[in-house]
């Protein structure tokens, strides 16, 4: 098994407009894709047409050689932060706990070793002094961490993330990337929806160019080209071409 | 005075049952309550109500038994097919959602007011028990009328707390709980035929018109003081069991109204009054975001901030 996520002619749409055409990508396992686009290009549906939150009009995904449902209790998911209601009822320890629902089934719930469990997902992402805080009274990049925990939570082989980057302080960032990394040596796949073109190259070594079709898409090294970001993002893309490949650490502009 | 103490003291077996079931009712009606809020489907059970009373004649014109059971049970089916009809037109129009249930909900009590007054024309059509439907009955039921409203609560409590883990997921993360393969669809009908059922349930006691009003002040209430699901759960039951109990009590103890020609006080103000008034306590005096300890901090907050301010 080569790969950990492929889209074969997957079309979706919303009400009756297409919004993903025959998408084709291939992600090989214990790598670390992005899924890079503009606005509505369709990121966010791309990763919840793989998890099947929304219903192909066409085509087909294999997760880790098989279907969606028969893999699901290899997959980790992150969905967007500002999909959830933060004032919920509700303690960064009971959030991340919903990551062994999975296993669990309908209706046995988290013991101790679950909870054990819990808080060495928590540590892992330097939250375990914050469990029993309700998910309020955290700042953006602590949900963040507190959502990535949960996923950790999971177990998966693969993980699929919406914007785990998005709106995150430096410290945050660099300890989820720390945790990212550890994934990967572990053989674990992630693909990302990610914004910041300036921290494409150091952070991922796949790329899915997306604009409602695959621009481009493989190692970053062959397929994140200034040519193809420039057809991914047309004339909206500020920067230059050049700029773009060694734009590096700045990330303003980008 | 008197008799105050001795319905509180639950001396009277009938009464005993009586305000029993009242409060197991109050108290499952919370949980499911909790859980449609948070869910935001808390005014379905609105819906669901006004459309019982057109349940109830159907039911009372059909069936050639008149119990109780028998005029739910139209109530039940007819709040199904409600919160069904409110679903097709959501899927299958441009409706906006609040203008969709504020139809149902006028619609099918419109309808439901019609058919008791053919009911109340006809010879047996005994409208005074109606009447009660609209809202609820003094503390009088009959015992295994009391009975049947207590099992219905006690059934709907168990399934709440079996799948309390599940309705957590899907009310705080919809789409994580479809990403590990949870029925969600199935939850979500499970969910609102728990709101039907507490809300039938308590057509007797709180009547038609007022008996949201225990699917949604409890758990509003509880809100206030409780940083976890479980603890709300606990914190709007014991609150839903406070008022069925105080304002059943108040209902049968109160002098009637003078003039009064059908008995008391009606139960479902008594116990609405009461919640709402623990409501109001809760939003003053709870420990993080109530009314007081937020005014009190503002007020600490200033006097720090400038304290030439304060001395002028």
């Amino acid at each position: 098994m080569q790969e950990a996520l492929s889209f074969q002619g997957v079309s979706v749409a919303y009400r009756d407009e297409l919004v993903l055409e025959r998408i084709d990508a291939r992600v090989p396992v214990a790598s670390m894709c992005a899924i890079v686009g503009p606005n509505g290009a369709g990121k966010s549906t791309l990763i919840k047409a793989a998890l099947g939150l929304v219903p192909l009009v066409a085509g087909r995904v294999t997760v880790l050689g098989g279907t969606m449902a028969q893999r699901r209790a290899q997959v980790g998911y992150v969905p967007q932060r500002e999909s959830v209601d933060w004032e919920f009822p509700i303690s960064a320890l009971e959030v991340v706990l919903m990551g062994s629902y999975g296993r669990l089934g309908l209706l046995r719930r988290p013991g101790r070793a679950e909870r054990v469990q819990a808080m060495e997902c928590l540590e892992q992402v330097g939250l375990a002094a914050l469990a029993d805080r309700q998910i309020s009274e955290l700042s953006g990049g602590q949900q963040q961490r507190v959502f990535l925990a949960r996923a950790l939570m999971q177990r998966a082989q693969l993980y699929l993330m919406d914007e785990p980057f998005a709106g995150i302080d430096a410290l945050t960032e660099s300890a989820i990337m720390q945790v990212l990394a550890a994934l990967q040596e572990r053989g674990c796949t992630i693909v990302a929806v990610h914004h910041d073109l300036s921290t494409v190259r150091e952070r991922f070594d796949q790329v899915l160019l997306l604009n409602k079709r695959v621009v481009a898409a493989g190692p970053v090294a062959t397929a994140f080209t200034a040519d193809a970001l420039q057809r991914t993002y047309g004339g909206r893309l500020a920067m230059l071409p050049e700029a773009a490949s060694d734009c590096g650490s700045t990330s303003a502009g980008c | 005075m008197a008799e105050l103490l001795r319905l509180l003291s639950l001396q009277d077996s009938s009464t005993r049952v009586v305000m029993l079931s009242t409060a197991g009712l109050a108290i499952a009606a919370a949980m499911v309550g909790s859980l449609a809020m948070l869910r935001r489907r808390a005014l379905v059970g609105d819906a669901v109500a006004h459309a019982s009373l057109p349940g109830i004649c159907v039911a009372w014109f059909v069936a050639g038994d008149r119990s109780l059971a028998v005029l739910l049970l139209g109530a039940f089916v007819l709040g199904l097919a409600c919160m069904a009809t409110m679903a097709l037109v959501q899927r299958f129009t441009k409706a906006r959602e609040d203008a969709t249930t504020a139809i149902a909900i006028s619609g099918f009590f419109g309808l439901g007011i019609v058919l008791s007054r053919m009911i109340q024309n006809q010879p047996g059509g005994n409208r005074a028990g109606l009447d009660g439907f609209l809202f609820g009955k003094a503390a009088s039921a009959v015992t295994s009328d009391a009975w049947l409203v207590l099992a219905v609560a006690g059934m709907v409590v168990a399934i709440v707390l079996a799948l309390r883990k599940e309705f957590g997921l899907l009310c705080f993360d919809r789409d994580f709980a479809v990403g590990i393969g949870r029925p969600v669809h199935r939850l979500d009908g499970v969910l609102l035929v728990l709101v039907a059922l507490v809300t039938v349930a308590g057509l007797p006691s709180v009547g038609v018109v007022l008996v949201v009003a225990l699917l949604v002040i409890p758990p509003a209430a509880a809100r206030c003081w409780s940083a976890s699901l479980g603890s709300m759960l606990a914190v709007a039951a014991a609150i839903g069991a406070m008022s069925a109990i105080i304002g059943t009590g108040l209902s049968a103890v109160l002098p009637p109204p003078s003039g009064a020609v059908g008995g008391g006080w009606p139960t479902g103000p008594m116990i609405v009054l009461t919640a709402a008034v623990l409501f109001v306590l809760s939003l003053l005096l709870a420990p993080e975001r109530g009314v007081l300890i937020t005014m009190w901090r503002r007020h600490r907050g200033r006097a720090a901030d400038s304290p030439i301010g304060s001395a002028g």
